[in-house]
Formats: structure tokens, C-alpha cells, sequence
């Protein structure tokens, strides 16, 4: 290797032995790609309209005539339709279909701005969403079985429980995965600008 | 659109594949990168605005696929070129040496890898400026920089 035209020699010499695929099978595969993303939308669409209908149903058709009760669906609903949306709103701040086209300064932009979002998220949304969902479920639980103690204690317990593990273990180990991917993608944008 | 499409597939796939390959260092993976690359090309020919070459716009969607590729947690490891040039096989001398200069690039941490990739495909300076978006000024100091980098490597183990 006497220089870098050399370099250049060698490197353009990889990939010629290398067999690709036809033109057909990319543009079929694109296309496959394409009427897969469309199922998956519409199935997502139509998994999030028959939970609404299904939480409208039990509010209104079954027992939950008591004022308490549909104070507890309120708070439960608005929680998980904050989160959802929250979600959706992180998940277009830093769109595929976006971040592909962009120049790395526009790509490290959109990441430092998602980066904020989730801090945001971490500071306020999840503590807003625990709070309103725990008290939604606590308020649940305490209309159905305010004279049954025991059920009462035993279904909350097992309930926090789980919604501990979930937030402190499962959701803590989601979270530093996730801080390393986009701090290892934030780091070659940077080094790629400097 | 279709032969137009198998026209420039025809003309860039070995290129679009040679910067894969320098990002990751491994063959399989670069040929998935390379075909995720064409797909996006395929499927967004009809946004594309001509505000560039579709050349330039093709290697844009490259450097991001790999780019991408770190956010999905595939960080691809840094080896000691030392460990390469030990554990090298292949009969060819040629392939011995594709094989080094791409294990000496995997080397390189993943920016300078794709910084490198451009060079080598010898790109001229303005169309790299329009994929990074970044000064030709500033362009050559990082390239000076990398290419230093990559050298030094080389000249360590008296490959260059």
C-alpha cells in the first residue's frame, strides 16, 4: 500500500466479486415493505378504535353508574390517552422517513430535540401519567369493593406491584438501553460535524 | 420510473455497498444496509426534488441508514488493527489487502469511517459538502485529519 491512491484502488476493488440482488427483487421488497406498513397501520387504527369503544361501552352499558367509578375511568383514560399521544408525538419527532433525507446537522438538531422531549417526558409526563393512573386505579378498586377490605388491599398490592417492577426494573433497563443508543448516534453526529 | 430505477441501481449498488461495508466491516450486514438504502431510494423517488444529483441524495440516505443503525443499538466495535493483521486469512494477496484496508478502517470510529468512505469513492469535495452539509473548508480539515488517522494506522504496522 505505497499511498492513498492505492487506497482508492483497493477500496474500489471491494464489493466487485459480491453478488446482488436484481432490480426487481429490490423494487418488490419495496414494495412489500410498503403494503406491510400499511397493514400495520390500519391494524394499530383499529386496535386503538375498538378500545375506545370498549372503555365507552363499560362506561356507560355496565355497572359503572356511580360517580366515583367514572371519575376513575376519566383518570384512567386521560391517562393512557396522554401517554399514547405523548408517544406519537416522540415518535414523529424523530420519524424514519424524516431523519433519512436530512444533512447530519439537521439529523443531530431533531435528535437533540427528541433527547429533550424525553427528558421533559422523564421530568413531568411520567410522574403526571403515574399519578393520574394510580388514582384512577386506586379510585376504581375502592368503588368496586369499599366494603370488601381484604380484595380491596390484596388487588391494589398486587396491582403497585406491578406497576413498580414494571417502572423500576423493566422500565430503568428500556431506558439506559435507550440513553446509550441515541448518546452512540448523538457522538458520530457530533464527531461527523466537528 | 422502474428503468430508470434499475439504471441507477445498476450504476451505484457496488459503491452504495463499499460505504456500507467500510461503516460496519461486515459483508452480510453491509449488503442488508446497501438494500435498505435502495428500498428507501425506490420508495421515495417520487419526493425526490432534484435539489441535487440523485447520486448525492442516494449516498445522503447511505450515511444515515448506517447512521441509523447506531439509534437501533447496533454500535459496531472498534478492533485493534494489531488483532486484524494477525488473525488475516484469505489466498489472494489482493484480498489480504481489501480485507486490511477494511479492517483498518473498522478501526476508525464510525464517523471517520463514513467520512473515509466518501474519500475513497473519490467523491469531489463539493458533492461530499452537499451530502454532509458541512464547508468545504471544514470538510478538508476533518479529511486531512481522517485520512492522518487511517495512515498512521497503516504505517504502524508497515502496510503503507
Amino acid at each position: 500500500m505505497d499511498n492513498f491512491d492505492q487506497l482508492k484502488q483497493i477500496w474500489q476493488e471491494a464489493g466487485q466479486s459480491q453478488v446482488f440482488k436484481p432490480s426487481e427483487e429490490i423494487v418488490s421488497l419495496a414494495r412489500r415493505q410498503q403494503q406491510k406498513l400499511l397493514r400495520g397501520n390500519l391494524l394499530n387504527a383499529l386496535t386503538m378504535i375498538l378500545t375506545f369503544a370498549w372503555i365507552a361501552f363499560l362506561f356507560y352499558w355496565l355497572q359503572f353508574n356511580t360517580f366515583s367509578l367514572k371519575i376513575a375511568l376519566l383518570l384512567i383514560s386521560s391517562a393512557l390517552l396522554g401517554w399514547m399521544l405523548l408517544a406519537f408525538w416522540g415518535a414523529w419527532l424523530l420519524r424514519t422517513d424524516d431523519t433519512l433525507f436530512v444533512s447530519p446537522q439537521e439529523y443531530l438538531t431533531k435528535l437533540i430535540r427528541y433527547r429533550r422531549f424525553l427528558r421533559l417526558m422523564e421530568r413531568w409526563g411520567f410522574p403526571v401519567y403515574a399519578v393520574l393512573l394510580s388514582t384512577g386505579l386506586l379510585l376504581y378498586y375502592w368503588s368496586l369493593m369499599a366494603d370488601q377490605w381484604p380484595w380491596f388491599v390484596g388487588i391494589s398490592a398486587v396491582t403497585f406491584a406491578w406497576l413498580a417492577y414494571a417502572i423500576l426494573v423493566l422500565g430503568k433497563k428500556v431506558k439506559a438501553k435507550q440513553a446509550a443508543q441515541l448518546a452512540a448516534l448523538e457522538q458520530a453526529l457530533q464527531q461527523l460535524l466537528e | 420510473m422502474s428503468k430508470d430505477f434499475d439504471q441507477f441501481y445498476q450504476e451505484y449498488q457496488e459503491r452504495i455497498y463499499r460505504l456500507c461495508l467500510g461503516f460496519c466491516g461486515n459483508p452480510e450486514q453491509a449488503m442488508d444496509l446497501c438494500q435498505e438504502v435502495f428500498i428507501k431510494v425506490w420508495q421515495n423517488l417520487p419526493q425526490f426534488k432534484g435539489q441535487s444529483s440523485l447520486g448525492t441524495w442516494a449516498y445522503r440516505i447511505a450515511v444515515n441508514t448506517c447512521l441509523r443503525d447506531l439509534e437501533k443499538g447496533k454500535r459496531m466495535q472498534q478492533v485493534p488493527l494489531s488483532d486484524l493483521i494477525d488473525g488475516r486469512t484469505g489466498p489472494a494477496e489482493k484480498e489480504q489487502e481489501i480485507s486490511l484496508l477494511y479492517r483498518a478502517i473498522a478501526s476508525l470510529d464510525e464517523a471517520d469511517r463514513l467520512l473515509i468512505g466518501l474519500v475513497l469513492e473519490d467523491l469531489p469535495y463539493a458533492e461530499m459538502s452537499a451530502i454532509l452539509n458541512i464547508s468545504e473548508g471544514n470538510l478538508r480539515v476533518r479529511i486531512h485529519r481522517v485520512k492522518q488517522k487511517l495512515s498512521e494506522k497503516l504505517k504502524r504496522h508497515g502496510q503503507l
